[in-house]
């Protein structure tokens, strides 16, 4: 077991007291993991297919039709084989398949009944409903979490470290290089970020890593602006002169007691991060400029909910999808916020 | 064994007119002997540079002018690597026992910092070093893995000296060690350090705002005013023959618990800025004895029999 | 009859839904026109004392368990909120440690100096500025009418602290409660202040309850002098009894403990062992039997004030039946 400092462990024990905060971090973790292996619970494609004596693993590898008797060297429809009568007719083969047996992109068009048109409502066979293109909207959800969870992540992940690297190098040796630094800073920071999404997506093509490195290279200024006021704070500390005096090298200093010092209240901040750019990915799928289609994510279901309003299931439940993950992550950070708190003692003369 | 010629420390500050910056010259032209095995205390109010001027000493602050000699070899124009191998002799103790060490280090790694930094040494022999340490400062070996804010004032304040007798200095700046605490705590500590000053043949600058303290303390005591020392003489002397009129203006104003009803001579007037000082003799503003020639003329250094004192009249 | 008397005070906080003794047994007397001081080391209650005189503690804080606080026979524990406030800032008026944080940072003096004028004598703005400049003249101001312009960040420590005096005489108070007023000036402006305030105590025949770390300090302005440790006052008395003769084991270290240019270096310091028992940690009897030298089996009860030729003592030591 990792030795914890008692500080730590105080929090950790505060945080778990917090039942709110607690159970919504297992269930953002739990739903995260699970969403993780989307494709293994949400596929058009089988997990196993027994045809002719032999085993076929569809969602690990691919087939060509012509594996199943088919013509063709593409990818087989699968739900169409199943119902050949190539494939009923004889004995001993079958499917198995995942639990939600709709891919994100898939037009379920040929499962509807007579009279419906895509949208369709929530049924048994479709249990949100289907987007305007005979898309499963809970697969689409699924999906969708995957996606803009994992890019939130990563988001803030190299946010925190080049905010940290650029706020530390201000900070620390302050003068010339924290004012050309500041300038720097301003500059970028005034360059509208909506405008430059747009042309990087038009001059690169919009894609998941394009919207990364775009929205990254903007969001590491509000931390550096943070760690940058810690390390003029605690480069004045006495326990940094006291280092100083024993003749520990600016490496050193920098990194065993300014750093920890300055990054621990920036666990406070995360959550709130992750809920500001789930938010800000959702209004740039809503607007069509975020991740490209048919990439699932739920800002573009809001917005194809917003161009049929009748169809309420496709505003609805991405919405309360969206809701559900703000509103834990902030109880989240609440309890963070609360852990970190040293207020509970009280001093007194 | 640490001497200081011609010292001077200088800030600039930020100054409301455009372009111009503020001289402080917090520490001018000081000149001091430390001899070996002496503790040499250093009082004076705010403004008067003492901190500036031990934090100078051990190249915690840039000089503006001057040379420091350390057991005859000049010091200040080495380089950081040069240096490093004097800063386990010349070390520094602050006042605040609550920032001067990392809440986040265990009381081990805190006081193996500084061992580490000048020694190769095993964990073994480090432990045995600190735990010698400890013990000079009546503090048991089970602390090592505790964290600082289990502890009181005046037990980390042990520790901060701890910290740095483990690496046998030979000269030690305590500043202002004992102001953040009680005084049973600063009982304690003074005791304490007294004791390893008798058995090792350190040297201290005492310094502190604590008159009392310091004559009770100190073999020598040296006062300073504005950024100059105005008094410099055995302890003796200078408790029983203060000269210069700053010295007795300070004796006569403390509060003594032995001598509570004495009669003090208080003396009228502020302390002026560090900024704008006084001209000529910078304490001629609320020297009883003032005369023309004070606010002209910067006093002379003179020396009488080994008591130093810088004024026109004595 | 005393200006303020407290008897068998004991008070309470509660801390995390529990209630942690504060302050137990406190009884203090102060005549009109005496300097009276508490000392004691940080933690032992003395501004907590001072603070509840007119229950200034934070409400959901403070319990204030029982006994009495009569200031000019009332019992100030048993009035209401309007009628305390009465007696807040005009007959009872505070002065506190740093004046830089007790003084309103982003109000010119002139506004905060004439504030508990208007809210107790009168509305008359004009009479309270003349007040005001009257008292900062006596209190050693120059330049009145820039001071009175000024905000606090603009003067020294030295001065506000001056100011913070002619603050707490604008109405006149019978008493004075001063919490560590000089601990944050340098030596030779605390002498400046403290001659100020006995200057100013001789005038106005006032009393003042002065709270001190520093027993040099009061022993050269007070008359009478209580200890305070762990949240009980341990001894009191005339000033030259408890400095010169001191009877609780715990006075008799703490005043050997202290340095002074008269003591030989070539003898220590008293410690005391141990460390100060914390808020909600007090032991059962004696609060100091854990650390005295001179413990006997009878410490573990709570031992009350007993009754010495000058003074009152909280120790078994001095017991009749004990004796």
């Amino acid at each position: 077991m990792i030795k914890l400092n008692p500080t730590t462990k105080r929090r950790l024990e505060k945080f778990k007291k917090n039942k709110r905060a607690y159970y919504s971090l297992l269930i953002i973790f739990t739903a995260y993991i699970i969403s993780l292996f989307a494709p293994i619970l949400a596929n058009e494609k089988p997990l196993l297919v027994y045809y002719r004596g032999n085993y076929y693993f569809p969602i690990f590898k691919f087939y060509p039709e012509k594996t199943f008797g088919g013509k063709e060297e593409t990818l087989p429809n699968y739900k169409r084989l199943l119902r050949s009568n190539e494939f009923s007719k004889e004995s001993g083969n079958y499917m198995i398949f995942p639990l939600i047996p709709y891919g994100y992109n898939e037009s379920n068009l040929e499962s509807l009944e007579e009279d419906e048109f895509p949208p369709s409502k929530p049924s048994l066979k479709h249990l949100l409903g289907t987007d305007d293109r005979g898309r499963d909207v809970l697969t689409r959800i699924l999906y969708g979490f995957r996606i803009s969870m994992s890019f939130s992540l990563i988001l803030v992940f190299i946010e925190v470290i080049i905010g940290t690297i650029i706020g530390g190098i201000q900070g620390y040796f302050s003068g010339v290089v924290d004012l050309s630094i500041q300038r720097i800073i301003e500059i970028l920071s005034s360059i509208p970020f909506l405008f430059m999404i747009l042309i990087m997506g038009s001059f690169f093509g919009r894609s998941f890593g394009v919207l990364l490195f775009t929205y990254a290279a903007f969001s590491w200024i509000g931390i550096s602006y943070y760690i940058r006021g810690e390390f003029y704070k605690l480069r004045k500390a006495q326990f940094v002169e006291a280092a100083k005096a024993f003749g520990v090298s600016n490496k050193k200093i920098i990194f065993r007691h300014i750093l920890p010092n300055a990054l621990t209240p920036i666990v406070t901040f995360l959550p709130f991060m992750l809920i500001g750019s789930i938010s800000v990915l959702s209004a740039l799928d809503f607007l069509g400029y975020g991740i490209p289609a048919p990439n699932p994510s739920w800002g573009e279901m809001i917005g194809q909910g917003r161009e049929h309003l009748s169809a309420w299931w496709l505003i609805t439940f991405p919405s309360i999808a969206l809701f559900l993950v703000i509103q834990l992550t902030s109880f989240i950070g609440e309890g963070l916020r609360d852990a970190f708190d040293s207020k509970d003692r009280i001093t007194f003369r | 064994m640490i001497e200081v010629q011609n010292l001077s420390v200088h800030f600039t500050t930020k100054s409301s007119k455009l372009f111009h910056k503020n001289l402080i010259r917090a520490v001018e032209n000081v000149n001091l002997k430390i001899p070996e095995n002496t503790i040499v205390g250093l009082v004076g109010e705010s403004g008067c540079g003492k901190s500036t001027l031990g934090r100078a000493i051990v190249k915690l602050l840039p000089l503006a002018s001057g040379e420091i000699f350390y057991k005859g070899q000049e010091i200040t124009h080495f380089k950081d690597s040069e240096f490093l191998k004097y800063r386990k002799d010349l070390q520094i103790i602050f006042q605040d026992p609550y920032s001067s060490l990392n809440p986040r280090f265990t009381i081990y790694e805190i006081l193996t910092e500084g061992l580490f930094t000048h020694f190769r040494l095993t964990s073994t022999e480090a432990r045995k070093k600190v735990i010698s340490a400890l013990e000079q400062m009546n503090l048991k070996p089970d602390i090592l893995e505790r964290y600082p804010h289990e502890f009181s004032g005046g037990q980390r304040q042990r520790i901060a000296i701890a910290r740095v007798l483990v690496l046998e200095p030979k000269f030690v700046v305590c500043d202002e060690i004992t102001s953040a605490l009680d005084v049973s705590n600063q009982a304690q500590v003074i005791n304490l350090l007294k004791d390893y000053k008798d058995k090792s043949n350190l040297s201290l600058l005492f310094i502190s705002h604590d008159l009392n303290l310091v004559s009770y303390l100190s073999d020598e005591i040296a006062v300073m005013y504005l950024g100059k020392i105005v008094e410099h003489a055995k302890r003796e002397d200078i408790i029983k023959n203060p000269l210069h009129p700053y010295t007795k203006a300070l004796y006569s104003n403390i509060f003594e618990i032995n001598n509570f009803q004495k009669k003090r001579e208080v003396l009228q007037g502020e302390i002026p800025g560090v900024i704008q000082k006084p001209s000529g003799c910078y304490f001629h503003t609320r020297c009883p004895i003032a005369k023309p020639i004070c606010s002209q003329q910067a006093p002379p250094e003179k020396n009488l029999n080994g008591h130093k004192v810088a004024c026109h009249f004595v | 009859m005393s200006l303020l008397d407290i008897k068998n005070f004991y008070l309470n906080f509660s801390l995390k839904e529990k209630e942690v003794p504060v302050l137990l047994d406190i009884n203090l007397k102060i005549e009109k026109g005496e300097i009276h001081a508490i000392v004691g080391e940080s933690g032992c209650g003395k501004s907590v004392t001072s603070l509840a005189i007119t229950k200034l503690l934070p409400e959901n804080l403070a319990i204030y368990k029982s006994g009495k606080i009569l200031f000019n026979q009332k019992n100030i524990l048993e009035l209401d909120d309007k009628q305390i406030r009465e007696i807040r800032g005009k007959e009872i008026a505070y002065i506190f440690q740093d004046p830089f944080t007790s003084l309103n940072p982003i109000k010119k003096i002139k506004d905060q100096i004439i504030e508990s004028y208007l809210i107790h004598i009168s509305q008359n703005k004009k009479e309270a500025l003349e007040k005001a400049e009257y008292l900062l003249k006596k209190v050693g101001i120059t330049e009145l009418k820039e001071r009175l312009e000024s905000y606090p960040a603009q003067m020294s420590g030295g001065m506000l602290q001056r100011i913070s005096i002619a603050m707490a005489l604008m109405c006149e108070p019978s008493l004075l409660i001063a919490d560590e007023p000089t601990s944050a000036l340098d030596v030779t402006i605390q002498a400046q202040l403290v001659d100020l305030l006995l200057k100013i105590q001789a005038e106005q025949k006032m009393s003042i309850l002065f709270i001190s770390h520093d027993i040099g300090l009061v022993g050269s302005i007070s008359q009478k002098i209580s200890v305070m440790y762990a949240g009980e006052i341990i001894e009191t008395g005339p000033t030259r009894e408890i400095l010169t003769k001191p009877l609780h084991p715990y006075t008799q270290s703490l005043i050997t403990s202290i340095p002074s240019l008269h003591k030989d270096p070539n003898q220590k310091l008293t410690t005391i062992f141990g460390i100060v028992p914390s808020l909600g940690e007090y032991p059962s009897g004696c609060h100091f039997f854990t650390r005295c030298k001179e413990v006997f089996e009878k410490c573990n009860q709570k031992p009350r004030l007993f009754e010495t030729n000058a003074s009152h003592v909280k120790c078994f030591l001095y017991a009749e039946e004990c004796k």
